[in-house]
């Protein structure tokens, strides 16, 4: 980490090197969701105020929604520099030559202005810290099965993070777990004591100012200006995987959560290792499109003469083997060149516009790559430094998460909000042209209007008891749809881990020893995890199709209960597109480490004479529980997926079916009110209404008609609109 | 150092021929077990050191062997023969056999050689040369041979190992394996096959990536035998742009890894083969102090000695135990022939006791 002053990475000449991103089809994007949200809010004039609630909640969600965009790679990678070369930003995020980044840093784009420049700092429970000192699930499941033993290598570095953490913070360290840290500027420094892991052998100052948090924090969430990637955007950061430090992996992997896209950091020196793959296997069964490879480093292989080429060549023809139905991204992408051609520093640029950077720009020039030219030695500065940034690959990430934000956003946020829109005021319409009609016939006068409207007031009460009692039935439907076939899945996933642990308990005792089976196992198991997550995505789409069908089930029994009690609704009841798919859960759990990837496990047993049955019925059972866990925690995570899933349906259901019914009651009601007002008695007890007011009011139910008609043609115009987003 | 090997060797052997010729048919029942004793040893020590070159992908293994014979050998790059083990020897000519897993051999053209180590999948390569190949000129610093003759490659069956024997000084004190991982396994495990024999292991890490768990787990997956003796080598020196951060490395992968390596030295490989290849002496010289690779080659000569040591001490204690052996067991008649004979093996044993193992790593090939 240099020591320059932190405020240098926030003053810019940023803002020349922005021009070179593409992200036309992001800002693009904004402007959708900035019509949506006009469309909503006009849509509030015209609706009844509880669906007005309904719109709200669809409003605000979609103006919150910011696209989680993960940087996942193995430790070294250089995740957290290309980070800061992305947004612009080159020495926010701490980096070091050996492992730094050891918290998830989560930077949030786009939100609210107040939050803006803020940070915070979570630390972890009393719980949390007691579970990871315990070894974490990895050590706290092989101690069990084998009390004799402590496993040396999670202790140890167990040990010395325990005494770090004491000796940065004092021994009254553990008084801060549980608590954060809120602050309301942020600077390079600040995030170097949080998040990054630090030296070993730097001063230890308790208690003072510059004392470091990093050991005990669980998350830093920072809030910054601008929006590199033209939409609202949470870039999350993480800690390697494939780290030594097993405790860090366990954190990275659980605390990941799902992203709506994943840029896989690989390095160029290493271009798809097998860890590497590892990871991207438990990202297949993803939707496509979330995906994107960045090979990073290309400054430090030697990329003249078509290596480049060859190596992206390389890296595209193994994904394609590996994930033929994928059609996964790759970019060549040089972190440091970034971050240089943003530097103050002119020393920095001056090294790197005299590496390999300009032979590689030659490269891509000649293959044709658009905006690719040899820097000239008569370019001012400035020019030379752009080509340095699009020599870095920035650009092209930035151009390829836009796209793919594009799509997924349109797909899964805008077109679902315009045509829920759509629909509301679809059905607005058709109750005020059905409340006009009944009215029409009346001219005001005789005793019609009281005994009418209370009758029509009493049907429409009984319509609302029924729809409710329709949505109970869906509601059913819906949570034993999905929880019976979530427990399904579970079992048969649970029964294949069991038929692999009896399988590789015979194995076991065929080799004969602990030694010889280690490798065979542990290819094995790689092969179960990339299986299981397989397994699991394509029930999970099965279980979310079957259960878009169920919704459009329900609101065809919905539309039939409307139908039936109000049957001169000139139109049935709309409830609008809803994406194809459901966002899946994330599976982050099944990558998790288990005792059984932990060296002392198999050290320990590497010199057992024999494998009688006892013993090799332990092994079963250590694997079986193994993995039983992982699937557990696999399984709490599509529970709570599928439950919000379940509940964002129904509260569609109902808020469309009320659509339709509540405009229609309040036309009556404000109508016997009106009449209770305005009208008068007269000689004899005669009703009497003013014609004058009469026309006005029916006048008024036609312009209000008129503008619901209006928004709903509106909202097919953006539907349309989003539908050629996606298809381009 | 030769020398004083082949004498030695050359004593053992003649030592036990007389011994064989003395005792005739008589006493071979009692002699035996000390002659097979005596056979067994020559033959142990009548073989190189075996040093197995290991890392993950691309952590410089080829370049390094490179480097050490003086010649390139082996093509290197990011994406270079994925999945082949690979025996350089050394040979009284040069050639490449393809050893299947029946044991039998093949000779290889330096084209299927290519083809071998560097997968078609992967797409032509222009940039691939190999010093089999006729087409290329030697370049000034570095050797190269022309690999005449072989086979044309047919079908085979499954590829064990790919034999590389060349007439190089170096060869005859160390055998190289190399092993090379295949992208599409699990994590980094060389068969155990690989590791027959293993006497020293090289590590091979790249300094920017250095000492991940898988590395951790594929190098403890080795057979603790052959990584007892093991030194870590942090390549591409180069990569790393602020001296400090060097030491901050190097102190980082001592500290992790503990007591496994006898030693872990930071290199650039790339500087090293520049230095070689430099036509003026200063550009060779900074190249090569830059290139740090003079405490490479002393921490390998140093683990190489030490094995040396190791076996030539070894040796002592068996030839004194045969001695011992040899004044007991021989018949009374022929005692004072006996006595000779034990004292000839007592005398060996101590010459290997003493005699200093020591090779140089710099003699180049005439």
């Amino acid at each position: 980490m240099s020591k320059r002053v932190a405020g240098t990475a926030m003053s810019a000449p940023a803002e020349t090197f922005a021009s070179l991103t593409d992200a036309r089809i992001t800002s693009r994007l904004g402007d959708m969701k900035r019509r949506v949200a006009e469309l909503g809010e006009e849509l509030q004039g015209a609706i009844h105020s509880r669906v007005g609630d309904f719109v709200n909640s669809l409003l605000s969600d979609l103006e919150s929604h910011s696209c989680r965009i993960a940087v996942i790679g193995q430790i070294k990678a250089g995740k957290s520099t290309l980070i800061n070369a992305l947004i612009r930003r080159p020495e926010l995020l701490p980096t070091d030559v050996n492992p730094s980044t050891a918290v998830i840093t989560k930077l949030y784009f786009g939100a609210s202005a107040d939050q803006n420049n803020t940070a915070l700092f979570q630390f972890f429970s009393d719980d949390e810290w007691e579970r990871i000192m315990s070894g974490g699930r990895a050590g706290a499941m092989t101690m069990e099965r084998h009390a004799a033993m402590r496993p040396e290598q999670l202790e140890k570095p167990l040990e010395e993070l325990r005494q770090r953490a004491e000796t940065r913070l004092g021994s009254e360290y553990p008084k801060l777990l549980g608590k954060h840290h809120l602050f309301s500027s942020v600077t390079a420094g600040l995030l170097e004591r949080y998040v990054s892991a630090g030296d070993d052998d730097e001063a230890a100052t308790p208690g003072g100012d510059k004392r470091h948090f990093s050991d005990i924090t669980k998350m830093a969430e920072v809030f910054l200006e601008g929006q590199p990637l033209g939409y609202p955007s949470v870039i999350i950061d993480t800690p390697g995987v494939n780290d030594p430090f097993l405790v860090r992996d366990e954190i990275t992997l659980g605390n990941l959560g799902e992203a709506d896209i994943y840029l896989v950091v690989l390095t160029a020196q290493q271009p798809l290792s097998k860890s590497d793959l590892a990871l991207l296997r438990m990202l297949k069964g993803l939707q496509k499109d979330r995906i994107i490879a960045v090979v990073n480093r290309i400054d430090l292989v030697n990329v003249a003469g078509g290596e480049a080429e060859r190596l992206a060549a390389h890296v595209r023809a193994s994904l394609k083997r590996e994930f033929p139905h994928v059609d996964i991204p790759v970019i060549l992408a040089s972190a440091h060149w970034g971050n240089a051609a943003l530097s103050q520093d002119e020393d920095e640029l001056d090294d790197a516009l005299a590496s390999s950077f300009a032979d590689y720009v030659e490269d891509m020039a000649r293959l044709g790559e658009v905006g690719f030219e040899r820097p000239r030695a008569d370019w001012p500065r400035e020019r030379s430094a752009q080509m340095l940034y699009r020599a870095s690959g920035i650009p092209a990430i930035v151009s390829s998460i836009s796209r793919l934000i594009g799509h997924s956003v349109t797909a899964e946020r805008l077109l679902p909000v315009a045509s829920t829109l759509g629909a509301v005021s679809e059905n607005t319409a058709i109750s005020m042209r059905y409340g006009i009609k009944t009215l029409q016939g009346a001219d005001g006068g005789d005793g019609w209007l009281p005994g009418r409207a209370a009758r029509s007031l009493q049907q429409l009460e009984t319509l609302l008891v029924k729809v409710e009692g329709t949505l109970a039935a869906c509601e059913r439907d819906f949570t034993l749809l999905t929880m019976e076939e979530i427990g399904r899945l579970r079992r048969f996933m649970i029964y294949t881990a069991d038929n692999f642990a009896e399988m590789q308990r015979d194995r076991l005792m065929q080799y004969g020893s602990y030694a010889a089976f280690r490798s065979e196992f542990q290819d094995q198991t790689f092969q179960l995890r990339s299986q299981l997550a397989e397994d699991f995505y394509k029930y999970i789409t099965e279980i979310s199709k079957q259960f878009l069908m169920r919704q459009q089930e329900a609101e065809a029994s919905l539309r039939q209960t409307v139908k039936e009690a109000l049957p001169d609704l000139d139109n049935v009841l709309h409830f609008g597109i809803q994406s194809g798919s459901l966002p899946p859960p994330s599976i982050m759990p099944l990558s998790k480490v288990t005792g059984l990837d932990i060296d002392s496990y198999w050290h320990a047993r590497a010199h057992a004479s024999s494998i009688n049955a006892a013993e090799a019925e332990r092994f079963k059972k250590l694997v079986t529980a193994s993995f039983a866990e992982l699937i557990d925690e696999l399984f709490q995570l599509a529970e709570a997926s599928q439950k919000e899933h379940v509940s964002d349906a129904l509260r569609r259901l109902r808020f469309l079916s009320y659509s339709a019914i509540y405009p229609i009651a309040q036309q009556l009601q404000q109508l016997v009110a009106a009449r209770r007002s305005m009208s008068g008695r007269v000689d004899g007890g005669q009703e009497w209404v003013a014609p004058f007011f009469w026309e006005q009011f029916l006048a008024e139910c036609r312009q209000h008609l008129v503008r619901c008609e209006e928004l709903g043609a509106e909202s097919v115009t953006l539907r349309r609109q989003c539908i050629q987003m996606m298809s381009n | 150092m030769a020398n004083t090997q082949n004498s030695l060797l050359a004593e053992l052997r003649s030592i036990r021929h007389a011994l064989a010729e003395t005792a005739g048919g008589k006493a071979g029942g009692r002699l035996g077990p000390i002659r097979r004793a005596l056979d067994r040893l020559e033959r142990r020590l009548d073989r190189p050191a075996r040093m197995a070159v290991l890392g993950e992908g691309n952590s410089g293994k080829s370049l390094l062997i490179n480097y050490l014979l003086k010649h390139q050998v082996l093509p290197s790059g990011a994406f270079a023969g994925e999945g082949t083990q690979l025996l350089i020897r050394h040979a009284a000519e040069p050639a490449v056999h393809a050893v299947s897993l029946d044991g039998s051999r093949n000779r290889l053209t330096s084209k299927a050689f290519g083809r071998l180590v560097k997968p078609e999948t992967l797409g032509p390569e222009p940039g691939a040369r190999f010093i089999y190949d006729a087409t290329i000129r030697p370049r000034p610093g570095m050797g190269a041979f022309n690999l005449v003759g072989g086979q044309r490659q047919g079908p085979q069956p499954p590829l064990r190992l790919i034999e590389i024997g060349l007439p190089l000084a170096f060869l005859s004190y160390v055998d190289i394996v190399e092993v090379r991982d295949s992208p599409d396994g699990p994590p980094a495990s060389p068969s155990r096959r690989a590791f027959r024999q293993v006497d020293l292991t090289i590590w091979c890490t790249l300094a920017t990536q250095a000492w991940k768990e898988t590395e951790v787990a594929a190098f403890n997956r080795i057979p603790i035998a052959n990584r007892r003796m093991a030194m870590m080598l942090v390549t591409y020196k180069d990569a790393i742009r602020r001296g400090k951060d060097e030491e901050k490395i190097i102190g980082r992968l001592r500290n992790a890894t503990n007591t496994l390596f006898g030693d872990v030295v930071l290199v650039s490989l790339r500087d090293a083969l520049q230095s070689l290849l430099a036509s003026d002496a200063e550009t060779k010289l900074r190249l090569f102090s830059d290139s740090n690779m003079e405490a490479a080659e002393t921490a390998i000569r140093a683990m190489i000695d030490g094995w040396q040591t190791r076996r030539y001490v070894k040796a002592a204690r068996l030839l004194h135990y045969a001695a011992e052996r040899l004044k007991a067991h021989y018949p009374k008649q022929a005692a004072g022939i006996g006595l000779d004979y034990a004292a000839r093996l007592d005398r060996l044993a101590a010459e290997f006791f003493h005699a200093p193992p020591s090779i140089s790593l710099n003699d180049r090939a005439a």
